[in-house]
């Protein structure tokens, strides 16, 4: 068996390239008025994506030359790395703590979020931890279930305590997606899923807020002006957009009515803006990027392959469908980015690092035994 | 290689991704098409602030296109509640700077609705003080103003609107619908914090300016008139004063001055009764400037002629009934008993005519009927019928007693007269034009009825014509015109004690001019005057005024 190079998956290059910028115009068309009357700079958000997408494309291409098989040897100080990060968020004077929440880091100029980080070590660990398991481990539950739970648990918990109550549901999703493509057994996972129901009933009406936004979720007229404000002007942004939208830039949603409308509801002025025509593109986008993420775990030369690019694309998958979920009012609301497209740069640079690791793992494949 | 069973699982989570994208589709599409008028409609409920937008209201002109009522561009502060930071200080600083109530502002700063008045039409230092304080969630919306440049001048013809340019009062009112036009919704679409989003004022109802309409007033008469109008009243600190002038032939009112009068501009700062109309929707009892109707209907039932002889001594008893006057005339033909106003004369002259003949008589100058001038409030005056006369009521009528009419009854009356017997419909406005100044609606003169032949009614002018060469009409008298008038001392019925009282009089004088081709006609009365009483002192100088000058300015030629 003789592996090959060839050239790296085109289509999802182009596809990555094509969402970025559609986030970079989303970004700024969302976000002036909002800017200009915040920072009295139009183009605030527009500069720092715009800044955030050159980064990111360094890295993308910087991740898509290397061989990803180096990052094996990383695991262990990448994911103690992430863990440390996570844990530096409640140091006073470095964490940074906005709405209430801490989920920043901030070094020199530089801030981030490490929970993005989190995600991709978290993947990274599960593809090469189950990588180096035998099949027949991987069935049993102390050997091949335990270890990921408890390192799962540990990365969970730190960014529940934030709170991040989205990125820690995304870990859970993706640890699970990641043990079922492993190879676990279905009936461990269905129990484990059953048994974590009750728990995430209690953590969910643990906090007030969380309690009040289901509600709101059940019945957003209920309470229009407070806590169903949000979904319902994402409502009425995506209905007002129509088939062909009202036009770029002409979101009248965007005028405070929104809110988060550059990051985490930016979907909704996609909507308004341009339409029903407008989200079925940017869905098929990220339908080719499903497609293409796992053609290439499919395709992959090895286990670790094909965990790392199946991770990778359930991570960016389950993400867009939960945020588009969110704003579409069928998932109760919370806080999720849409990758490439909402403003912000941990989130785009570590999912342009991601993908880079994709197109280079698509590098790779098998040499055809063939005629010769 | 990958193991089988890995290949099928990632192709389960790829059709499972797969059936939830489509999932996300079929919700978009539901709402983004299907339920997308819901939404839009309540998106534009909550983006658009609407305001209910008056065409602007149409002037008020005088004959010459003078303006009279105009419109001034104001600002009106309003506020939209839930962007109010700090309700109870917003409240306070608002109230102190617009002079209202901090309770009240309060109240509507906490409303839920989008969109509140604070006050409306604000003053130019009560902007700047709004303006400086600063204060979110407030702004200001141009509104049209009612302006009345003249101040005090027709103010009781002219009336007034209130806060929404809604007519209240006289003209105003009457052709509220005529100047209003039609009303627009102005859409305005703001963001949430309040703010409006540039260059978004919609507007989806076109609305319609109002029509101006033009008076027969006169500017020019109109002040004439209430200047000398206005100096009897005070000399005389009479209670009520009220003076006409109008073109006999067409009927066109060239002014009419009222006192007390206020100004439109402040109406609020006056009481209710200072703003009637007192031409139209008060009585009075006409005195002796009646006789002219005892008088012309006897000529005109030929009961009486010319160079008929009556004796006055003071007194005359009729049907048990002592009637009195001041003077005993001694022997005088008709032009003497019109000229001394001789009520013992009149009567006998009165009580000749048969009760049904002069009640009918009466009724056909216009009394006791409505003269459907363009005004609100207009009244009928008292003109009862004879079943309900007294025993001396025919006496009584021919002096002008036991009846009450309006002052433009009694003018119109007299210009019947002086327009050779045909009674006019009185005129206050002469056309409707559109805010293009295109006529929309021309008022024409309008006969009533032949009230008497011309013959007789060029009689009663000579007869009149006497009465201001060497007559109690005297003052009324005017250098190269011929005037013909009549004055009345009216002793007012003390409605208290049933009886007429000893000092109370209203004095008044009517008159034509020039007496060939009468082509202005006047009525001048003050009520309860102080000092002097009679017409012919008070009234007919404030007549002898007007007349000397509105006749040059009507270019009417003098005869000598």
């Amino acid at each position: 068996m003789t592996i090959e190079k060839k050239s790296p998956d085109l289509l999802l290059f182009i596809v990555v390239v094509i969402l970025t910028a559609i986030g970079i115009c989303m970004v700024f068309s969302s976000s002036y008025v909002m800017a200009y009357k915040w920072y009295g700079d139009s183009y605030f958000f527009l500069k720092k994506q715009v800044l955030y997408a050159i980064i990111g494309l360094v890295i993308f291409f910087l991740a898509a030359s290397i061989d990803y098989h180096c990052y094996k040897k990383l695991v262990l100080p990448i994911l103690i790395l992430s863990i440390i990060l996570l844990i530096m968020v409640f140091v006073p004077g470095i964490g940074r703590s906005a709405g209430g929440a801490r989920r920043w880091l901030k070094i020199g100029f530089f801030s981030f979020q490490p929970s993005e980080i989190a995600k991709f070590a978290l993947i990274l660990y599960m593809a090469e931890s189950l990588t180096r398991k035998h099949s027949e481990e991987i069935k049993t539950f102390i050997k091949g279930i335990l270890p990921s739970l408890i390192i799962v648990m540990v990365i969970f918990l730190l960014i529940l305590k934030e709170p991040d109550f989205s990125t820690s549901l995304i870990i859970l999703g993706i640890s699970f997606i990641m043990l079922f493509i492993g190879g676990t057994r279905i009936i461990q996972l269905f129990t484990l899923g059953i048994a974590a129901i009750p728990v995430g009933i209690l953590i969910l009406l643990k906090e007030d807020y969380r309690k009040v936004r289901l509600l709101s979720f059940l019945d957003p007229w209920r309470d229009p002006l407070d806590s169903g404000f949000h979904i319902i002007q994402s409502l009425l942004a995506l209905g007002s957009g129509g088939i062909s939208g009202i036009g770029l830039g002409e979101s009248r949603q965007k005028y405070f009515y929104l809110p988060d409308q550059h990051t985490d509801f930016i979907f909704s002025i996609i909507g308004e803006e341009l339409g029903f025509i407008g989200t079925l593109i940017v869905i098929a986008l990220f339908i080719l990027i499903l497609w293409r993420g796992f053609r290439i775990a499919i395709n992959s030369v090895d286990q670790f392959g094909t965990l790392l690019a199946a991770g990778i694309t359930a991570m960016i998958a389950f993400q867009s469908i939960v945020n588009i979920g969110v704003v579409t009012k069928m998932i109760p609301t919370t806080g999720l980015t849409l990758p490439f497209i909402s403003f912000g740069g941990s989130s785009l640079i570590v999912t342009m690092f991601c993908v880079g690791i994709l197109l280079n793992i698509s590098r790779y494949r098998i040499k055809e035994q063939g005629v010769q | 290689m990958l193991v089988k069973e890995k290949k099928e699982r990632i192709t389960l989570l790829f059709i499972l991704s797969i059936i939830f994208y489509f999932l996300l589709i079929y919700r978009l599409y539901n709402i983004q098409i299907i339920q997308s008028n819901k939404y839009k409609e309540l998106a534009q409920q909550e983006h658009l602030t609407s305001f209910s937008i008056e065409g602007e209201r149409g002037n008020i002109y005088d004959r010459n296109l003078k303006k009279l009522a105009v419109n001034v561009n104001t600002k009106s502060l309003f506020a939209i509640p839930h962007q109010i930071q700090e309700p109870h200080k917003t409240a306070q600083l608002l109230s102190s700077v617009l002079s209202l109530e901090t309770r009240e502002v309060f109240n509507k700063l906490n409303q839920k609705n989008s969109f509140t008045w604070i006050k409306r039409k604000l003053n130019d230092i009560e902007v700047e003080e709004v303006k400086k304080l600063n204060l979110p969630g407030l702004d200001f919306l141009d509104e049209n103003k009612r302006y009345y440049p003249k101040k005090n001048l027709a103010s009781n013809l002219l009336g007034f609107v209130g806060i929404d340019n809604q007519g209240l009062e006289g003209l105003e009112l009457f052709f509220d619908k005529e100047l209003k036009g039609l009303p627009g919704l102005a859409i305005l679409e703001k963001d949430a914090s309040g703010g409006k989003i540039p260059l978004s004022i919609k507007r989806l109802t076109n609305y319609q300016d109002g029509n101006s309409i033009v008076l027969t007033i006169d500017e020019v008469i109109q002040y004439i008139t209430e200047e000398a109008l206005d100096k009897a009243f005070c000399q005389y600190k009479a209670k009520t004063g009220v003076a006409i002038v109008i073109m006999p032939k067409t009927g066109e009112i060239l002014a009419i001055a009222v006192r007390p009068s206020y100004d439109p501009n402040y109406f609020d700062r006056f009481s209710q009764g200072i703003w009637r109309n007192r031409a139209i929707t008060d009585i009075y009892e006409p005195g002796s400037t009646f006789k002219v109707i005892t008088i012309a209907t006897a000529l005109e039932e030929g009961v009486v002629k010319l160079d008929d002889e009556f004796y006055c001594k003071g007194w005359i008893k009729y049907n048990g009934n002592i009637f009195h006057d001041i003077h005993q005339h001694g022997s005088q033909d008709l032009i003497g008993i019109v000229k001394n106003s001789c009520n013992i004369g009149v009567i006998q002259v009165g009580t000749r005519l048969e009760e049904k003949v002069f009640e009918k008589s009466i009724r056909r100058f216009g009394f006791g009927s409505l003269t459907e001038i363009n005004l609100p409030g207009e009244v009928g005056g008292l003109v009862r019928s004879t079943k309900d006369w007294s025993k001396i009521s025919l006496a009584s009528l021919s002096i002008g007693q036991e009846i009450a009419v309006t002052p433009i009854q009694l003018i119109m009356a007299i210009s019947a007269i002086a327009n050779r017997g045909t009674l006019m419909k009185p005129m206050i406005v002469k056309e409707i034009v559109d805010s293009k100044q295109n006529r929309v609606k021309v008022f024409k003169p309008k006969p009533i009825r032949q009230v008497v032949s011309a013959e007789t009614a060029l009689t009663m002018t000579k007869i009149l014509e006497q009465v201001v060469i060497d007559g109690t009409g005297k003052g009324a008298k005017i250098t190269g015109y011929r005037v013909a008038g009549k004055t009345g001392t009216a002793q007012k019925f003390d409605f208290s004690t049933g009886k007429y009282s000893k000092n109370k009089y209203s004095a008044l004088f009517v008159g034509y001019a020039p007496v060939e081709n009468p082509q202005i006609a006047i009525l001048v009365l003050l009520d309860e005057p102080q000092g002097s009483y009679y017409g012919g002192i008070v009234a007919a100088p404030v007549f002898q005024e007007i007349a000397s000058k509105v006749l040059p300015y009507l270019s009417i030629p003098p005869n000598q």
